[in-house]
């Protein structure tokens, strides 16, 4: 199936089929949910958790959901909400913890040549979930998960200006924390 | 601060590879959410209803039984369905292959394959460039099944993926091009179909007919393009059909609902009426599975075909 699509499957009797369809949006979203939550949370075993967590809310309410409504477009607002959630009641207590990625395992052996562009690759990432949490989401929904500025906005429930204000100022700020922690490691 | 800066930036993070989850976590989730998504159906508070309308149903019955037949005939409700038996009355095979197509079969997916023919273990993975392998001899198999039972068909075996700067995302541009052309050379044309493979898990895609396991056939219908009704009609025939033959075999129809505007997919339906996108099966089922459910698919296809 193509991603993107609103996909939903009936009963004989007009009902919803609860099951089948989660395992269809599950399928054609998942990836789209955890690589926002990996990047916005900074670790994989919180994304995983917080991936389940979107999907079990898709799951309560989906007999609700406004078939006008592009579904990609419901499905991250919850993810961004579980996400903000997740941000404020962590905000506690790992407020000066810097302790971001230390669960990520390179599922590849790479070779050592490549070991620098892996580390700034790291550090990317790192600078990424070092912003301020509404840079971050904007910055991610935009370049990674490939969204327009329109349904950005709607999944932010802010104005198209907004978005793109914040994009540019999530970039700079990226691009500001690259090049002082990236000294000697490349040339940016 | 220039544009490269920013691609590289982004070019690092879409590559990366913890964007990708493990293949443990998503079948774990997977499962999970299939256990939720079962208890909350049976939560649901329809059963007053339900048990007083089948009491109804059950106690008529048995008073019909009753009077009618007074409790000395059996019902014979059990009507047995044997593969093939019953579309394949002798008399409906025409063995002179007509010369004007009627079937055209194509795959915009042409390289979803299958994790028993690929010998490898993750579902994801089931991609594959063989001919033999992927969904083109599924596609393949259909057209000699219908050739077989006298309607002559077209297949289209492109590789999408071969061509120069393929994006996915384009994979129906590509094969629009494909069913235009079938459509504007071959106007004796009555079936388009696009032969896809789902993607959910083997337990989804597979039906138990006769003792031996069988692909499902999902129809799918996108309702955004002007000839919806055509083509829901149509998946609605050859969907009953089956279901009356053999019930399980076809699910459901997957109603696909878009947006309308530019990025609304149709599926090349809005090119012909009796237009569908077909999934046979999953990543998980064996090409044998798969030709089974075609054994069956093909007789519907072909009694249609010829009929109208």
């Amino acid at each position: 199936m193509e991603t993107g699509s609103i996909s939903y499957t009936l009963l004989k009797d007009g009902r919803l089929d609860v099951e089948l369809t989660i395992d269809y949006i599950y399928e054609e979203h998942y990836k789209t949910v955890y690589g926002f939550l990996v990047f916005f949370t900074g670790n994989i075993s919180d994304a995983e958790d917080l991936t389940q967590e979107v999907f079990i809310q898709v799951i309560k309410s989906i007999t609700n959901f406004n078939r006008a409504f592009q579904l990609r477009t419901w499905i991250l607002s919850i993810a961004k909400h579980v996400a903000i959630d997740h941000y404020r009641r962590r905000k506690f207590y790992t407020l000066l913890n810097d302790n971001f990625f230390v669960n990520m395992v390179a599922k590849i052996g790479l070779p050592q040549e490549n070991l620098e562009i892996k580390e700034t690759n790291k550090i990317i990432q790192e600078s990424l979930a070092k912003l301020k949490p509404n840079y971050r989401t904007v910055f991610i929904l935009r370049a990674i998960n490939e969204l327009s500025i329109k349904e950005t906005a709607s999944i932010l429930k802010c104005s198209e200006s907004k978005v793109k204000v914040d994009y540019h100022r999530a970039l700079a700020m990226l691009q500001k924390k690259l090049t002082k922690s990236m000294k000697g490691v490349m040339d940016i | 601060m220039t544009q490269k800066n920013e691609e590289y930036i982004i070019n690092s993070l879409r590559n990366s590879p913890d964007l990708i989850p493990s293949n443990e976590f998503v079948s774990k989730t997977r499962n999970e959410l299939q256990l939720r998504a079962r208890n909350m159906s049976k939560k649901k508070p329809i059963y007053s209803k339900y048990i007083i309308s089948t009491g109804l149903a059950v106690s008529m019955i048995l008073i019909a039984w009753i009077t009618l037949f007074s409790g000395s005939n059996q019902i014979n409700t059990a009507a047995i369905i044997n593969a093939g038996q019953i579309i394949t009355n002798p008399q409906n095979i025409i063995t002179d292959v007509k010369n004007e197509p009627l079937v055209f079969i194509y795959h915009t997916h042409n390289r979803e394959s299958f994790v028993p023919e690929l010998k490898i273990s993750s579902p994801d993975e089931a991609q594959s460039s063989d001919i033999n392998k992927n969904i083109t001899s599924v596609g393949r198999y259909l057209s000699e099944k219908l050739e077989e039972l006298g309607v002559k068909t077209l297949v289209d075996q492109s590789d999408y993926e071969s061509k120069p700067n393929f994006d996915f995302k384009d994979s129906y541009k590509l094969s629009r091009t494909t069913v235009v052309n079938a459509l504007q050379s071959n106007p004796t044309l009555k079936m388009v179909f696009d032969v896809h493979r789902d993607s959910l898990p083997r337990d989804k895609t597979t039906v138990k007919i006769n003792g031996n396991d069988v692909a499902t056939v999902r129809f799918v219908v996108a309702n955004s393009n002007e000839k919806y009704e055509e083509n829901m009609k149509f998946a609605s025939t050859l969907h009953d059909q089956l279901e009356s033959l053999y019930p399980g075999l076809s699910p459901q129809i997957f109603l696909v609902k878009q947006p309308e505007g530019e990025s609304s997919q149709s599926y090349n339906q809005d090119l012909f009426i009796n237009s569908l996108f077909i999934e046979i099966g999953g990543p998980e089922n064996s090409l044998i599975e798969e030709y089974r459910a075609v054994d069956i698919l093909a007789q519907i296809i072909a009694e249609l075909a010829k009929n109208n």
